[in-house]
């Protein structure tokens, strides 16, 4: 057994080897040309390659008949040759299989009345032969059949059955015409079939296993088929459409698409002959969906995959390989396709041949190995989707495919499609909004999800009008799981992007019967579960249209609305979002407040706000006046009565009526904005009196004037509470308070003289209430007394003297009557050196003389004040006073100097006397004596006389028992009747030192002192005293070499010769000779140098 | 090392004398002769320093082939003086050696000779400006005149008596000043033959 292995592993190599031989030489002779692109108008096509290499397509034609299309080379153009090979009948899932021997089999399903059938013929000679009817005996509907034809001939066919609601498959040997069914679910689609190295067929499909749709698999081991095993890893995505392909050693390849939580991508992974290897991801990570692969193996070896990329609407076909152990990139083999099915990829050499379905033609393109773009792919980041700022309220999105988009009788019509009469109907009955377009023809539910990420995050809208899987129904590979998987995902993503949603069910299609009916109610109800999960609004577009396809009344074809069936989806929609608008509904229209100005302000009164409609109600409440006062604010309601309490506030308001508003706005509510007025009134008393003002007249030291009477009363509402009061002394009221509602009271108002003086007095009456805006009134009132009055000429008088002196001369003052009367007046004096003559007398209104005198021989230098009063009988300004002041004047000692400066040097001379001068510079004359406080002061004279005129005095100093410093004494100046004596005079005498010299005549000369063998050279320096010094004891020596002082000697005073020995010859010296003083101090040097 | 040269000097100028005076030449009797003289030196510097003064001597010889003697001195001059500015005092020692050759070429009562020879001075001098000493080899000439007295045989053969005039020279520099200490001496000397 082991040997046989061997052998089978050596054989196996030495094909590989071979194999690879001959591709790389198919390599170096393809043609450089890359990509060869066909046309051709009709549906369904499947290519193949026959055995001389020319590459033919079968197709469904214009008429519903199977037709054959050969490729042809003319050159570098080719040409297809077309050729029907079957008449018009109801064809669809055409599969075409060569068999070993290189004959064409063709397998497809046909429609008939509400079911479908599987046949299978022979192509010979570009016809058709001997047409089987596979699944005679399957009721229901028999879809998606899969021929493929083992290495010996043996032919193996798998389709699906779905009939009362469940999915089987089912694999057939039509050699034996034996059937088997494999699996049966509540949904299979996409059933693949291949027949390994060993004769073993393999079936693989797409059913949900676990939880999603996965790829499922079962392999006939002779007897029977394996059960069911899944081929991918995750179980909480849905993994569909898997195509499968066979390697040279006999093993299967299988590559399929599948959601990774943002897109589909594709996968692949191979049997290695014990296992699947670990499943790899073959496509980037771009914001596309890879949909719908092909897979085919180049000359056994090399995978290559055709796919269907949707990326934000644009389609393309791709293909890539794998070289290596890595995938290339990718090489888009179309332009953007617009309407577009899923390829189909077949191989011949290094050749691989590419067809797809493109609107109304069939599309095809040969690509050389060689044009695969190098490299392999790598998985890049996505783009995290974020919001930029608050979604626009008035921005809405449709989001969806050809319904969305607008197609009628399958012409693309947007202006006519439901999202400008939604938008109509937005306008006029609500606010101006604006709703885009988001819809693409064709798009199925897979390419929606990888292109509603960018939609989202381009518009930033709102409102999304979510409705796809029209295409998706139709389309037999995908499970209605997955379509409702897909759903929920676009539904998912645009809810965490903040947006409301609108989940929409899809509208029925023609043939509104089996399978498509089936599919879309289950469709439409996993819808519903989706909205009433996800929690956002669900729109029964279904329901709206009947639950059946209603024909022209609605459509404008099988699948698309006629302009009434748009305005009826528009509507529909406008329906459902209306319900998500708020509506503001108040209680009240107008509320009264009435306030006494005095009493307590009134309670607040409340009114009701709620939400009517849908949604929450955002609302702000705002007053037009300051006076009202509003609580909240501002609330929300999603249908609750919320209390908002209105109160005034008339603390700064007067009497009177006063009206404002209240409105309750929010911009997106219907019934914006809501008013309601507030009337405000004030009431209070008023005070009214019968005069604003009282006279009064009365005789100085007479009787008081009759009382007045003053009427007061309210004028205005209520109860008037008044008080009564003056602040002037002399003024009674009488009562002081009382109240009245509108009557007159009366109130006396007297005065009382006895304390005032003749004159004209003013006061006040105030009349005070409280809560009356005229409060305080103040009433005027004027009291006039009169009588005699005492007038002077002068109020005062002065004197002058000086002591000792004569008395000065009197003088005179006049006196009368300025008032009404007889003034009879005497004159005192409150100092006895004050006489006044005539001391009395009496005026009618002239003047009288009065003479005024003053006595000083008794009084000494200084002030004096004195007073003389006239006292007037009855007069009201008795006494009068004038004021009497007497200035007696005395010597004044005057020096012209405050201080005196000596300076002097020890043991010198005294310093030149100084001068000061001394005078009177007050009365009379002034007697000086002059002392000194310090024995070394000399003053010449020590006494004097001035009457006003300078004396000149001497100060002299004596600085013979001084030492060196500053001394300082006083010179005082005295006069006992002088105001200022004494008088100091500061002198300073300071003491310095002499200056010190350097010494005289310093000179220096080199000598040689020797013996007869010895000499040495001697530097003599020579000095005299400077005659200019005093005081010196010695002499300082100095040697000075390089800027340093180098101390020598220091000789008595007496010396005046140093004899510097042991000099050099040659060296010039320089010396520095001082002198040092007694007091330590030395002088600046004297220099010589000696050379 | 210069020690050492002028010491072997010394030592080979004394050896010479002490070999030429042992030597059995003659029978002839030694002498013996002690001199004093008064120094005059040539050098102004010397005579403005120290001035003139005395010099002792202390001589030995033998004749040492006919009229030719050999004889061997040892001469001592101290002086004190003042240096030139400070009138400091200052001393000076002089202690010439000498190996010498007389020829007498007058023997009557009196006895005249004619001769020189080498000498090697020692030559010192204190003061404050610094001590130096220094030796030095010079010569000196010299001539003279003794008369022999006789009738001390119980104490010595003869008793001499002579004068003498004599030049001696040496030139030194012990320090900065180089100088010569040459001079003329006249003295007397007394001796005695054994």
């Amino acid at each position: 057994m082991k040997s046989k292995d061997k052998e089978k592993g050596i054989e196996g190599a030495l094909r590989r080897s071979v194999v690879l031989a001959s591709f790389m030489l198919l390599l170096l002779w393809s043609p450089a040309a890359g990509t060869s692109d066909f046309s051709i108008p009709g549906s369904g096509g499947y290519p193949y390659f026959d055995e001389a290499g020319e590459f033919h397509i079968i197709y469904i034609d214009a008429s519903g008949g199977l037709s054959l299309a050969t490729i042809q080379e003319e050159g570098r153009l080719e040409k297809a040759s077309t050729r029907q090979i079957r008449s018009a009948s109801a064809i669809q899932s055409l599969q075409v299989e060569k068999d070993r021997a290189g004959k064409v089999w063709l397998v497809w399903e046909e429609r008939r009345a509400a079911r479908t059938h599987i046949y299978l013929a022979q192509l010979e000679d570009k016809r058709l032969v001997h047409p089987l009817h596979v699944s005679r005996g399957r009721k229901g509907f028999n879809l998606s059949p899969q021929l493929n034809i083992s290495s010996s001939g043996e032919s193996w066919l798998t389709w699906i059955n779905y009939s009362d609601k469940i999915y089987r498959v089912l694999v057939k040997n039509l050699d034996l015409d034996q059937t088997w069914v494999i699996d049966q679910a509540f949904s299979a689609n996409c059933p693949q079939i291949i027949i390994d190295g060993e004769n073993r067929p393999w079936v693989f499909w797409v059913g949900p296993h676990r939880n999603r749709d996965e790829i499922l698999y079962s392999r006939f081991d002779g007897i029977s088929w394996t059960s069911p095993s899944s081929l991918n890893d995750r179980s909480d995505v849905p993994h569909v459409t898997p195509s499968v392909g066979l390697d040279f050693n006999g093993y299967p390849h299988v590559v399929w698409s599948a959601y990774d939580d943002h897109d589909y991508k594709l996968y692949y992974s191979r049997w290695d002959g014990k296992a699947w290897i670990e499943e790899q991801r073959i496509t980037d990570g771009r914001s596309s969906s890879d949909l719908f692969p092909s897979l085919s193996l180049l000359m056994g070896t090399i995978p290559a995959v055709a796919w269907l990329r949707s990326n934000q609407g644009k389609r393309q076909i791709y293909v890539t390989c794998r070289m290596g152990e890595e995938w290339n990139p990718g090489l888009p083999v179309s332009e953007d396709l617009g309407d577009a099915t899923q390829p189909i990829l077949i191989s011949s050499g290094g050749t691989l041949g590419v067809l797809w379905q493109a609107g109304k033609e069939i599309k095809s393109s040969l690509i050389s190995i060689q044009n695969l773009p190098e490299g392999f792919y790598t998985e890049e980041g996505y783009t995290q989707h974020v919001r930029l700022q608050a979604l626009d309220r008035d921005k809405h999105v449709g989001f969806g495919d050809s319904i969305t988009e607008g197609v009628i009788e399958f012409e693309a019509v947007p202006e006519k499609g439901y999202i400008p009469r939604l938008e109509k109907l937005l306008d006029e009955n609500l606010v101006d909004s604006r709703v885009i377009n988001r819809g693409i023809g064709g798009e199925k539910t897979a390419e929606g999800l990888s292109r509603i990420d960018g939609v989202i995050q381009a518009d930033q809208a709102e409102n999304i009008y979510l409705m796809e899987g029209t295409n998706d129904i139709k389309d037999m590979s995908i499970s209605v799981d997955t379509m409702a998987f897909n759903l929920r995902e676009m539904a998912r993503k645009a809810r965490d992007f903040g947006m409301t949603i609108f989940l929409a069910s899809v509208i029925p299609q023609d043939p509104w019967e089996g399978i498509i009916k089936e599919r879309t109610e289950e469709l439409n109800t996993k819808i519903k579960n989706i909205a009433s999960s996800l929690k956002v609004h669900f729109v029964d577009q279904f329901e709206a249209f009947g639950g059946v396809h209603s024909g022209f009344l609605l459509y404008s074809d099988s699948t698309h609305p006629n302009e009434a069936g748009y305005q009826l989806l528009a509507e529909t929609f406008y329906d459902a979002f209306a319900t998500t608008v708020p509506y503001i509904k108040i209680d009240t229209e107008s509320l009264l407040f009435k306030v006494e100005i005095g009493e307590p302000l009134p309670g607040g009164q409340t009114f009701q706000v709620k939400n009517s409609g849908g949604g929450t109600l955002f609302y702000q409440i705002d007053a037009s006046a300051s006076w009202i006062v509003l609580t909240p604010s501002s609330g929300t309601s999603t249908g609750e009565w919320d209390d908002i309490t209105v109160s005034v506030d008339a603390s700064n308001l007067s009497q009177g009526a006063y009206q404002g508003e209240v409105t309750i706005s929010s911009d997106y509510a219907f019934g914006n904005p809501q008013m309601i007025t507030v009337d405000l009134s004030i009431s209070s008393p008023i005070i009214e009196v019968d005069k604003t003002s009282l006279a009064f007249e009365a005789s100085f030291a007479g009787d008081n004037p009759s009382a007045q009477t003053l009427r007061i009363r309210n004028s205005g509402d209520g109860m008037l509470n008044y008080q009564l009061g003056s602040e002037e002394d002399w003024i009674s009221v009488s009562p002081l308070n009382g109240s009245s509602t509108g009557e007159w009271d009366e109130v006396q108002i007297s005065v009382d003289i006895s304390s005032l003086l003749r004159g004209v007095y003013q006061g006040e009456i105030s009349i005070t209430a409280e809560n009356t805006p005229n409060s305080p009134f103040v009433i005027a009132v004027e009291l006039t007394i009169l009588g005699p009055h005492i007038q002077t000429d002068t109020p005062s008088f002065s004197f002058e003297g000086v002591r000792g002196g004569p008395n000065p001369k009197p003088q005179v003052f006049k006196v009368r009557n300025a008032g009404e009367g007889t003034l009879n007046y005497n004159i005192v004096t409150t100092k006895t050196w004050i006489q006044v003559s005539p001391a009395s007398g009496s005026s009618t209104g002239e003047w009288d003389r009065i003479k005024v005198s003053v006595d000083i021989s008794s009084l000494s230098a200084g002030t004096y004040e004195g007073k003389v009063r006239i006292q007037g009988e009855k007069a009201s300004n008795s006494p009068r006073v004038l004021n009497v002041s007497v200035v007696i004047l005395s010597p004044t000692i005057k020096l012209n100097k405050t201080s005196l400066d000596f300076l002097a040097t020890a043991g010198g001379a005294n310093p030149p006397v100084k001068l000061f001068k001394v005078k009177n510079t007050g009365a009379g004359t002034l007697n000086y004596q002059i002392t000194a406080n310090r024995s070394w002061i000399n003053i010449t004279p020590t006494s004097g006389t001035s009457t006003g005129e300078w004396d000149q005095i001497q100060v002299g100093v004596n600085i013979a028992d001084l030492s060196a410093e500053t001394n300082e004494g006083e010179v005082i100046v005295r006069d006992e009747n002088a105001s200022n004596s004494p008088q100091k005079l500061k002198v300073t005498l300071s003491v310095q030192l002499p200056p010190l010299f350097p010494p005289s005549n310093f000179r220096g000369e080199k000598i040689i002192n020797r013996s007869l063998a010895q000499q040495e050279f001697i530097n003599r320096l020579t000095w005299a005293a400077n005659p200019e010094n005093r005081f010196i004891l010695r002499y300082r020596l100095y040697l000075i070499e390089n800027d340093r002082t180098i101390f020598l000697t220091e000789v008595e005073v007496q010396t005046r010769e140093y004899l510097h020995r042991r000099v050099e010859k040659d060296k010039v010296y320089r010396y520095g000779l001082t002198a040092v003083d007694q007091y330590g101090r030395e002088s600046e040097p004297a220099f010589v140098d000696v050379g | 090392m210069w020690d050492r040269l002028k010491r072997t000097k010394a030592i080979l100028l004394i050896g010479i004398g002490l070999l030429v005076l042992l030597s059995p030449l003659q029978g002839e009797i030694a002498r013996l002769e002690l001199s004093a003289s008064y120094f005059y030196p040539f050098e102004k510097a010397f005579r403005n320093i120290y001035s003139q003064g005395a010099n002792y001597g202390l001589s030995i010889g033998r004749p040492v082939w006919k009229n030719l003697e050999f004889y061997f001195d040892v001469h001592y001059y101290y002086k004190r003086g003042k240096l030139t500015f400070t009138q400091e005092d200052t001393r000076i020692i002089v202690r010439p050696i000498g190996a010498n050759l007389r020829y007498v070429f007058l023997r009557k009562k009196i006895h005249l000779y004619a001769g020189g020879g080498l000498t090697y001075n020692f030559f010192e001098e204190r003061n404050p400006i610094g001590t130096v000493k220094e030796s030095k080899l010079g010569f000196s000439v010299r001539t003279g005149g003794y008369t022999r007295i006789t009738g001390f045989q119980k104490v010595m053969k003869e008793f001499i008596i002579g004068i003498y005039i004599s030049y001696a020279y040496c030139k030194m520099k012990p320090a900065e000043i180089e100088f010569n200490i040459d001079g003329l001496n006249t003295g007397v000397s007394l001796g005695f033959a054994f």
